[in-house]
């Protein structure tokens, strides 16, 4: 096996590995993947409550179920928290 | 297989309601065309429209909203059959203007409201609700469908406690001085997008094609969300 190839495999295995402890994290249009198996809810809230300016009054819902704020990510899920209904019309 | 007759009842006819009446009254018409299906149009309000509020409406006179918009669909769109109910939705007028089987666009301006007609629908065995809402640049559609008595997708209350325990009032239960008090600033063009998520998601049921719940939808980041709002297990999906 040549170095490019070892280097190729190195990576394509890195990147499944990364790609394993991933969460789908959504808010509102936003949509993101991170390595975040092993946190906990409130952990991703509060990382990224600035940039998405997630609601604190926003429920939190894993794989459609919601969840307290100590429940702990595994890879694969899909954390949601659930933007506030638009209120006027 | 669509049922032979069809009614819908449009509560709210601001800013998208009437972005989302003539485009539903077109469509429906001209799939008269084709179907023989039967389509009653409801439209419900209890406000007057006003000039300051022609930035974002359109009405052809001052009036009733309710009344004024029928009216003018009525002449536009002939092949539909179209009433007026110039009253807001009260505890008391509820059960006679959402009835079982309808499918309701709900496009009114508080929570209060959207909590009402939700917890009412829960108890209807089929019902279509698609409520949207938005502040100014953003929004989101909500789409509650119940079938043979279980819930398909969630009501507007799950996940929204904004809507489960509002804090505002519905136009019914406020004083004059408070429907006299200026709202929140609200764009046309994001009324329009909210209202074109209504019927984008109308469509998708009709063609039993629904895969959501909700639709989030943002002009400025130009992105709409859709969201899956099933029932999980465990959950009474009742």
């Amino acid at each position: 096996m040549s170095e490019g190839e070892l280097k190729g495999l190195t990576k394509t295995k890195a990147g499944e590995a990364k790609a394993q402890s991933q969460v789908r994290v959504l808010y509102g249009v936003h949509s993101l993947e991170a390595t975040l198996a092993g946190r906990t809810v409130a952990d991703v809230r509060q990382a990224l409550r600035q940039a998405l300016n997630i609601s604190p009054q926003a429920v939190a819902i894993l794989d459609g179920l919601e969840v307290e704020e100590s429940a702990i990510l595994v890879a694969g899920q899909q954390l949601e928290f659930v933007r506030l209904a638009g209120e006027k019309g | 297989m669509m049922p032979d007759r069809l009614d819908i009842t449009l509560i709210g006819i601001g800013g998208i309601g009437c972005a989302l009446a003539p485009f539903l009254a077109r469509y429906l018409q001209s799939e008269r065309q084709v179907t023989t299906e039967d389509v009653r149009i409801t439209l419900v309000d209890g406000d007057d429209f006003e000039s300051k509020n022609a930035a974002r409406q359109s009405f052809e006179t001052l009036g009733n909203k309710a009344k004024v918009k029928a009216s003018e669909l009525a002449r536009n769109f002939p092949g539909l059959s179209l009433r007026a109910v110039p009253e807001f939705v009260t505890p008391a007028n509820l059960p006679h203007l959402v009835k079982p089987g309808d499918l309701v666009f709900l496009a009114v301006d508080n929570h209060a409201t959207r909590g009402m007609i939700s917890r009412h629908c829960e108890g209807l065995s089929d019902v279509v609700l698609i409520s949207g809402g938005n502040d100014l640049t953003d929004g989101n559609v909500q789409v509650y469908v119940r079938r043979d008595g279980r819930d398909i997708t969630l009501p507007l209350t799950r996940f929204h406690p904004e809507i489960a325990d509002p804090k505002d009032k519905s136009p019914a239960e406020m004083s004059c001085e408070e429907l006299a008090v200026a709202s929140a600033p609200q764009l046309l063009f994001m009324n329009l997008s909210v209202a074109s998520a209504m019927l984008n998601a109308f469509y998708a049921w009709r063609a039993g094609r629904l895969s959501y719940g909700e639709a989030y939808v943002d002009i400025m980041e130009g992105r709409v969300q859709p969201v899956a709002r099933a029932p999980r297990h465990g959950e009474s999906g009742r």
